[in-house]
Order: C-alpha cells, then sequence, then structure tokens
C-alpha cells in the first residue's frame, strides 16, 4: 500500500478506489486519477454518472440470469430464438464469450457458479431451482451444459444430469473438448491430447460431426 | 547420453574434486565420510535443483566458504555444460550458459535413477513410500495421468469438505462418481505398469542369475464394481476420520519375497538385490516410454553383497547400456574380464580390463 502523503484528500481517496479494481495497482490507480484531473470537468461527470447508473439500470435477468437492463435480457426477449434449446453455463460473462462465436440460437441459464464445498457453494447456492421451472413450465429438448472442463464444472454437469435426466422429451449433452480450431498439436498439453484422442469422433467427410 | 566429467568447488566436504566417467559402469572407492555420496548428490542436484538429503542449502557449502559449484560435462549429441552455482541461500542451475527455468522437461532430458540406503527408504519406507515411487514412476511415463491424478484429489477434498458439512447424498454421490470415474483410469493403468515391472524383474532375476522369487503387489480395494458402494457405504467413517480410507492415493504397494512380504523373510543381501532390480527395471521401463536410458546411480551399492553376489552384480551392470555410477567403501574383485572403471577418493585407481594405473585425481576429503 502506497502512502498519500501530500496528496490531497480527495484524490488519495479516488486512488484508494481505484486500486481496489482488479488488474489495478496503486501506481496505476494514481496514474488514472491524475489523468481523471487533467480531464475535463463535464468528461469526469460522465463517467461519474456512468459509474452511478450501473447497478442502478442494470441487473440480471429474471428468467435466464444473465446481465439485463430491464428484467428481461435481450436473448430471453428474442422470439427469434430457439426457446426449446438451454445452455447451461456457469457465469453471465460466458453468455458474451459464447454469443461471440455467434453460432447458437438457443437460449441460456446462468448457473452464478459452480459446485465447490471447499469454497462454501453448495446446490442451494445456484439457480437449479430456477432452471427446474424452466424445464417445468416451458417445452425443452435439450440443455446443453456448458459448464468449465474442471473437476468442480465436469461434477456440476454431473449433477445437472442426474437431476434432469428424467424430465420427459429432454436430451441432456456435454460440449466437446479437444484442441482448439486452429491450434497446433505440438503446443497442445498431453492430457488435452490424450483426451482429444480417447474422445475422437468419426469422420464425416467435412471434418466436423453433428450430434 | 552420458557424464564424462564431474567437478566440484567447495561442495560438502571437497574444496576442488573431479571424477572423469567413462559411458559403461563406473566404481567410486573409498572410506566412510570421504564424500563418496557428494558425488552423486552433486549429479542429483544438478538434474533437480534440491538434495536428496533434505539438507538445506548452507549444508551444501564447503566449511568456512561462501560459495560453491557443480559442473557436469554430458555428451548427447553433442557436449552439454550442466552447471550449479550455489551459496548459503539458493542455488541457480545453467544449462550451455542458459539459466533453466522450466523443471518439467528438464527431468525428460536428463533422466536419472537413483538409490540409497540411507535416503530413499524402498524397502525398509512405509506403503506410502513406495506408493509415492510407483506413482512418480507412472507420471513419468505417462505424463498425462497427473492431471487425472489432480482431479482425482481435488474430487476426493470437495467429498470430504461435502461431508464434513452434511450435503445431501446426491451431492455426495457426484462427487463419488468423479473420484471413481478418475481413480478406476489410474487403478488401470497402475495395475498395468506393476505388470510391466514384474516382466521386467523377472527378466532381471534372470540376468542376476539369483534363484529368488519376488514380485510387485498393489492391495487396491477400489477396482470392484463395488467401489462406488464402498465410498457410500464408508461415508460415516470417512467422516469420522477426516479422510478417504479408499482409493488410488491410499493403495499398499508390498514387495512380496516368495509369496509373503520381504522384509519378513529375506537376508539384507536378496534385499540388496532385490533393491537393485527394481532399479534396473526402472530403467528399463523409462527407456520403454521415455526412450533414453537413465544415468543409474546406486549409493553403497555393494552393501551386503557377499562376493559371489557382487560379481553378479557387476555382470549384469556391465551388460547395461547406460550409464552407472555406483559407490562403496570396500570391493573384493571386480574380475578381469569385466569392463568397470574405479576410482579411489583420495588418489585415483583406473581399472579398465583389469589394468591398473594410478592417478591423483580427487583430493583427500578436507
Amino acid at each position: 500500500m502506497l502512502s498519500y502523503e501530500g496528496v490531497p484528500a480527495p484524490l488519495a481517496h479516488l486512488i484508494e478506489q481505484l486500486s481496489g479494481l482488479p488488474g489495478i495497482g496503486p501506481k496505476s490507480a494514481m496514474r488514472l486519477g491524475l489523468n481523471l484531473l487533467a480531464k475535463e470537468p463535464t468528461q469526469v461527470q460522465q463517467l461519474a454518472s456512468a459509474l452511478a447508473e450501473l447497478h442502478q439500470s442494470m441487473g440480471f435477468c429474471e428468467v435466464c440470469g444473465c446481465f439485463s437492463e430491464h428484467n428481461h435480457c435481450l436473448i430471453c426477449n428474442d422470439h427469434r430464438r430457439d426457446h426449446r434449446v438451454i445452455c447451461v453455463v456457469e457465469q453471465p460473462v460466458d453468455v458474451l464469450m459464447l454469443e461471440r462465436s455467434k453460432t447458437f440460437s438457443g437460449v441460456y441459464h446462468v448457473l452464478h457458479g459452480r459446485l465447490s464445498p471447499m469454497d462454501g457453494v453448495g446446490e442451494s447456492q445456484l439457480t437449479f431451482a430456477a432452471l427446474a421451472m424452466r424445464l417445468a413450465q416451458k417445452d425443452v429438448a435439450e440443455l446443453i451444459l456448458a459448464t468449465s472442463a474442471t473437476v468442480d464444472g465436469e461434477a456440476t454437469a454431473h449433477y445437472i444430469s442426474q437431476r434432469f435426466h428424467a424430465v420427459p422429451g429432454v436430451n441432456i449433452s456435454r460440449i466437446a473438448r479437444g484442441v482448439p480450431e486452429g491450434g497446433e498439436l505440438e503446443y497442445v498439453d498431453e492430457y488435452t491430447l490424450a483426451r482429444a484422442l480417447s474422445q475422437r469422433t468419426r469422420w464425416q467427410g467435412s471434418g466436423t460431426n453433428v450430434l | 547420453m552420458f557424464v564424462q566429467h564431474i567437478f566440484l568447488k567447495n561442495f560438502r566436504c571437497h574444496k576442488h574434486a573431479s571424477w572423469p566417467l567413462q559411458q559403461g559402469v563406473n566404481l567410486l572407492i573409498g572410506p566412510n565420510g570421504s564424500g563418496k555420496t557428494s558425488f552423486l548428490e552433486a549429479v542429483f542436484i544438478a538434474v533437480y535443483g534440491h538434495s536428496f538429503r533434505q539438507s538445506k542449502t548452507p549444508d551444501l557449502v564447503h566449511f568456512n566458504e561462501e560459495e560453491f559449484q557443480i559442473d557436469l560435462q554430458w555428451l548427447r549429441y553433442g557436449p552439454l555444460h550442466l552447471q550449479v552455482k550455489g551459496n548459503k541461500k539458493n542455488i541457480i542451475r545453467t544449462l550451455q550458459g542458459k539459466k533453466i527455468t522450466i523443471k518439467k522437461d528438464f527431468l525428460r532430458s536428463f533422466p536419472i535413477v537413483f538409490d540409497s540406503t540411507v535416503t530413499s527408504r524402498f524397502i525398509d519406507g512405509t506403503p506410502n513410500d513406495r506408493r509415492k515411487w510407483l506413482d512418480a514412476l507412472l507420471f513419468l511415463c505417462k505424463p498425462h495421468l497427473k492431471h487425472v491424478y489432480q482431479n482425482y484429489l481435488r474430487a476426493m477434498m470437495q467429498r470430504q469438505r461435502a461431508l464434513r458439512y452434511n450435503h445431501h447424498r446426491d451431492m455426495l454421490l457426484i462427487w463419488e462418481s468423479q473420484m471413481v470415474e478418475m481413480g478406476k483410469v489410474l487403478s488401470l493403468e497402475k495395475i498395468q505398469l506393476i505388470e510391466k515391472i514384474n516382466e521386467k524383474l523377472a527378466d532381471e532375476m534372470l540376468c542376476l542369475n539369483a534363484n529368488v522369487q519376488f514380485e510387485l503387489a498393489v492391495d487396491q480395494n477400489n477396482l470392484n464394481e463395488d467401489w462406488l458402494n464402498q465410498l457410500k457405504n464408508n461415508r460415516d467413517s470417512d467422516k469420522k476420520l477426516g479422510r478417504t480410507q479408499f482409493g488410488p492415493h491410499a493403495d499398499k504397494l508390498s514387495i512380496l519375497f516368495y509369496g509373503k512380504d520381504i522384509r519378513s523373510i529375506a537376508s539384507r543381501g536378496q534385499q540388496k538385490l532385490v533393491t537393485i532390480a527394481i532399479r534396473l527395471a526402472e530403467c528399463a521401463l523409462r527407456d520403454y516410454y521415455q526412450k533414453s536410458l537413465p544415468l543409474l546411480m546406486l549409493d553403497d551399492g555393494l552393501e551386503s553383497l557377499d562376493s559371489d553376489y557382487q560379481y553378479l552384480l557387476f555382470q549384469r551392470l556391465n551388460l547395461y547400456l547406460g550409464q552407472v555410477l555406483l559407490t562403496t567403501p570396500s570391493v573384493r574383485d571386480i574380475g578381469d574380464d569385466l569392463r568397470i572403471q574405479s576410482y579411489t577418493i583420495g588418489e585415483s585407481v583406473s581399472a579398465v580390463d583389469g589394468n591398473v594405473k594410478r592417478s591423483s585425481i580427487m583430493e583427500r576429503a578436507a
């Protein structure tokens, strides 16, 4: 922690607040603070109002749990999307990442974490109840489990499949793992390669295999 | 790949010392406390970055000195210079003048197998020590299994935590299923490895012409269909104990001599021979999987062996295609037919094909 001796109190307060942000140390915070001080007051006020509005106007979608400005997110409100296919992810940021691929036309369900008793996260901390309600109320054909490929992510996927496999008409699938697109084999670690080999798929002509 | 020369400066009891080596068997003879093991320790430090004696860095430096230096001249496709410089605080290793930062591939590039009665308690040690050895060998032969094992341990810790906080049985079942899924892969691979080791051991015993029968056995309670049920049944006792009782993390590796525990019936000499046979089998396996024969280092390798067994051992080591460094306080007769280079600490005795020549290469220990 830097000492802010000689720094006026309002600036020191700002620096302290900024240095609490991820990836920003005390020195970067001081640079940002001085930069803000050098800007036009109107520009800084715009930033301040954006910050103040963030929590007032932003929230999570009541249906899927993703970021939303109103009660429902844009994805859940979009009737062109296939609401019969639900992709289950751990965090809202995963939705943004999957949306970047522009290939998925279904909807999402955000768990807001993954099962991990060591971190005090059990089933009651995650949004399994909301998912159960969605499956009960809507006609869902497929549940895609897109939790991370870690032990905890695997366990979460396992739990979902165990809990919802008996729901009639719902197919449960898991995202594939293996060699990344455009990746050279020489840079892939041994475990990923071993897994990619053991979970290889039948050649379909174009090199892709659809479930 | 082999070591051509070892130079030591201010290392342990050596002020200045060197040991020129040949590709086959190299024997270092010297009285107790003369610093024989220090040569093997120097090679170990150069490869692993720490001592096998678990001692702190200050103890490695010669009395009243500030720094020590180890220089190893290897020959692979060309000469390789591996240097260790250390003081009382830390150790810096360089290969061809470049600082070594990544250890993972380095251990595969410079494979060594080390055995010492003082430090690596293989037969006398606990089942835990032997399991660690087997796990380390498994991960060296099949590196992807290390990741599986780490995942298995994570699932096991999650289960223990879930048990402690009385999570619902469905939740416990999730972690138990994860443990079984990964644990079965590990158990099967371990059994396959044990089978391979036992095959190699049978070959070794034939080579050593030793009329003894022994094999490694893993006590696994977890390969049956019932493993998941066993975990379910053990929930209360596991919670009470605070640990999971069965699984690949708790396998017991025992060495059976005519079907019984080797420690209870085999003589010290037989135990020593078995230990060396296991090390040779380990070398053969690492050669099979890693495609390079390790440097075999046997500290006090002739301990408890009579002259017949010594001769058998020399015969076998003479056939080993890699390099062998062996230390001993005394040796009876090497045999003229064997190509073994021996050195004596204090004054060097070089015996090649039985022809003895003397040179003062190594300084008497301080």
